[in-house]
């Protein structure tokens, strides 16, 4: 097996806050391969955004990515780069879509502005360059008349039109590896099954690997080939994403499966009971346990090992 | 069928947007937000409203209970025309229908206890006396799924979905026999989500109340609702029960659920990608106001807007291809 693109191993990142240390994310591990697409599922809270901005080192005070802690990419440990060299990798390398199309753009620059700054940052190009290269990327990802539009400001565009350039945006280096960051949580269906086309589209085309972070079970099915599920800034589960929706293994993935209104299924739904524990002080021993009607003495005194089942499927519960 | 509770015929509401240039010019604009709407809603059942953002399906919730004025046509409850009506007999029909917001947190007072929100309805439509309010207040709360205790708390030391549960409660201290849920889990996670749903129907069955169910999302839709609506761009363009979506009928119904994810592999269609985006409702385009984006556009369709026609037993559809 070749190197991975992505190796996080033990990631933990917390936050200092004045009323205690939110542990957002606690002993992450996974590894993403060259070309690949993997993804978070999780809850609000369960640290699958902070994840993400750990990886691109987006983290600042009060939190703080813990020493033990490494981000291993292409076979460098980012966390161990000068901040200046961090610059040339961000936007670059790995980029990010975040969640909120509204509020990721700068309303006081152009999108042309905004884009060939992002380009001309990277790379060598003139001014008149990277207009052009902003063109083609707008069209690229299906922006009509991009020459006019490019010189529109952002609240002249809809929302799925801001997820677009953010994407144009986040493509624009050639980087190997994308972060999306819910990017259609703020969408209508119908504009979000385009995004994820052109997410699918662009994965293909230009061969970048791609962590897609979402709450939404029904849609990471159709745009990645493996999951993790995240509780609480911990994993608890990972496999292939077929295998792993129609057979969990871990309590919680099956509970929200059951959760879900599927437009398959009529009746009453089986939920989750309790609520999502808060982040400061946040149940002992498998932090599933309080909600788990499998739960055990054990499960609240021990953190279960993260356990390899089979090939390609760990699970970190006391069942197995 | 049962009978009907409430029935609207051709209700439009209409924005204008007026600032001192236009009148001046006299070129005012119209936003019609919901432009032209009729249909029924049964006693008892969950009727669902399905559209995308802008559509109009929340302002059309609430200006069936008449927190808008109607611009157009008439609204009727219980036989009875509450389209115009003012003053005291307003505020009667108020304990009849109540409302559920999608924001669970902003619609509560942050400066008053769960106790205090819980009491102005009780107090507003002389439902008790204020030495029984302890016990119809404990009622509720229990009635919801929340503790006696949480009665002291101020909603921001509350989660989303107990936040959701208190709205639930205030909608219920009058005991009405309409609701409108305008998108009352969106905020919620899924895990949530599935116990406030189970808690609507639950009380749905306890007190026959008959929802207006608004949201974007099918899926909720389809498991909640008796019959639903779709709406786009302020006209309703097909109307149902479930076999909507088992067989859907309109151009825009279909490419809706198309693009519907499913955890499901069987369940995976083609994806019907429409061009373009939903119109300006202050531009509505000419005829059918889909066509632009219509996938089956034939040449009548920019020119004659279609009505909304029974096709089959049920099911309504407005749409040149079945007319």
């Amino acid at each position: 097996m070749t190197d991975p693109l992505l190796s996080v191993e033990n990631l933990r990142t917390y936050f200092y806050t004045p009323y205690g240390v939110v542990k957002a994310v606690n002993g992450v591990n996974f590894e993403l391969e060259s070309g690949k697409a993997l993804g978070i599922i999780g809850e609000s809270g369960s640290g699958k955004t902070v994840t993400g901005l750990s990886i691109m080192r987006l983290i600042f005070p009060p939190g703080k990515i813990l020493k033990g802690s490494r981000i291993m990419f292409q076979g460098e440990d980012l966390l161990l780069k000068p901040e200046n060299e961090m610059r040339s990798v961000r936007g670059n390398r790995i980029s990010m879509v975040f969640q909120d199309p509204m509020t990721s753009l700068n309303p006081v620059f152009t999108i042309g502005e905004q884009l060939t700054r992002v380009i001309q940052t990277h790379q060598d190009l003139t001014k008149k360059e990277a207009i052009e290269k902003a063109i083609t990327l707008l069209k690229e990802v299906g922006i009509s008349d991009p020459e006019k539009r490019i010189k529109n400001y952002p609240h002249q565009f809809s929302g799925g039109m801001r997820q677009r350039v953010l994407i144009a945006m986040a493509i624009s280096c050639h980087p190997n590896l994308i972060i999306a960051d819910e990017p259609t949580t703020a969408l209508d269906v119908t504009t979000q099954a385009k995004i994820i086309e052109l997410l699918k589209d662009l994965q293909r085309k230009i061969g970048t690997s791609l962590i897609f972070i979402t709450h939404d079970l029904a849609l990471i099915s159709e745009i990645v080939s493996e999951v993790i599920v995240m509780y609480c800034g911990m994993i608890l589960e990972r496999g292939e994403v077929d295998e792993l929706l129609s057979e969990p293994l871990h309590p919680y993935t099956e509970g929200l499966l059951h959760s879900l209104p599927d437009v398959n299924i009529k009746g009453d739904l089986q939920p989750i009971e309790g609520t999502i524990p808060s982040p400061i002080n946040p149940p002992s021993g498998c932090k599933f346990h309080p909600r788990c009607k499998h739960a055990t003495v054990e499960c609240r005194e021990d953190v279960p090992e993260f356990k390899k089942i089979r090939s390609d499927r760990y699970v970190s519960c006391i069942l197995y | 069928m049962g009978e009907t509770l409430i029935d609207v015929e051709d209700l439009k509401k209409y924005f204008i947007s007026s600032n001192f240039a236009s009148r001046l010019t006299g070129r005012e604009e119209a936003l019609r937000a919901v432009d032209g709407v009729s249909f029924d809603i049964y006693r008892g059942e969950t009727f669902g409203l399905v559209g995308e953002t802008g559509c109009g399906k929340s302002t059309l919730g609430r200006t069936i209970i008449r927190l808008y004025e109607p611009t157009d046509g008439k609204i009727y409850f219980k036989n009875t025309e509450i389209t115009s009506i003012k003053g005291s007999s307003l505020r009667k029909l108020r304990k009849d229908m109540q409302i559920v917001f999608q924001d669970p947190l902003s619609s509560l007072n942050p400066k008053k206890r769960i106790m205090e929100i819980l009491w102005e309805p009780l107090r507003l439509h002389n439902i008790c006396s204020e030495h029984e309010k302890e016990r119809k207040i404990f009622e509720l709360l229990e009635l919801v799924g929340l503790s006696k205790a949480d009665r002291h708390k101020y909603p921001h030391e509350l989660s989303g979905g107990m936040l959701q549960r208190v709205n639930i409660a205030r909608a219920l201290a009058v005991d009405p026999d309409f609701i409108v849920l305008d998108e009352p889990t969106s905020a919620l996670d899924v895990s949530i989500q599935a116990q406030i749903l189970n808690l609507l129907r639950k009380l749905q069955n306890e007190f026959r109340l008959t929802y207006l169910f608004i949201s974007h999302d099918l899926g909720i839709i389809h498991n909640m609702c008796d019959r639903i609506a779709v709406m786009y761009l302020g006209r309703i363009v097909e109307v149902g029960d479930w076999k909507v979506f088992e067989n859907p009928m309109h151009p825009y119904t279909k490419a809706l659920l198309s693009c519907v994810p499913s955890i499901r592999k069987e369940s995976r269609k083609n994806k019907i990608l429409l061009k373009g985006a939903v119109p300006s409702p202050v531009n509505i385009p000419s005829g059918c106001r889909f066509h632009p984006r219509c996938f089956l556009k034939e040449d009548i369709c920019s020119e004659i807007e279609p009505d909304l026609k029974e096709v089959k037993k049920d099911r309504y559809v407005a749409c040149h291809l079945y007319q």
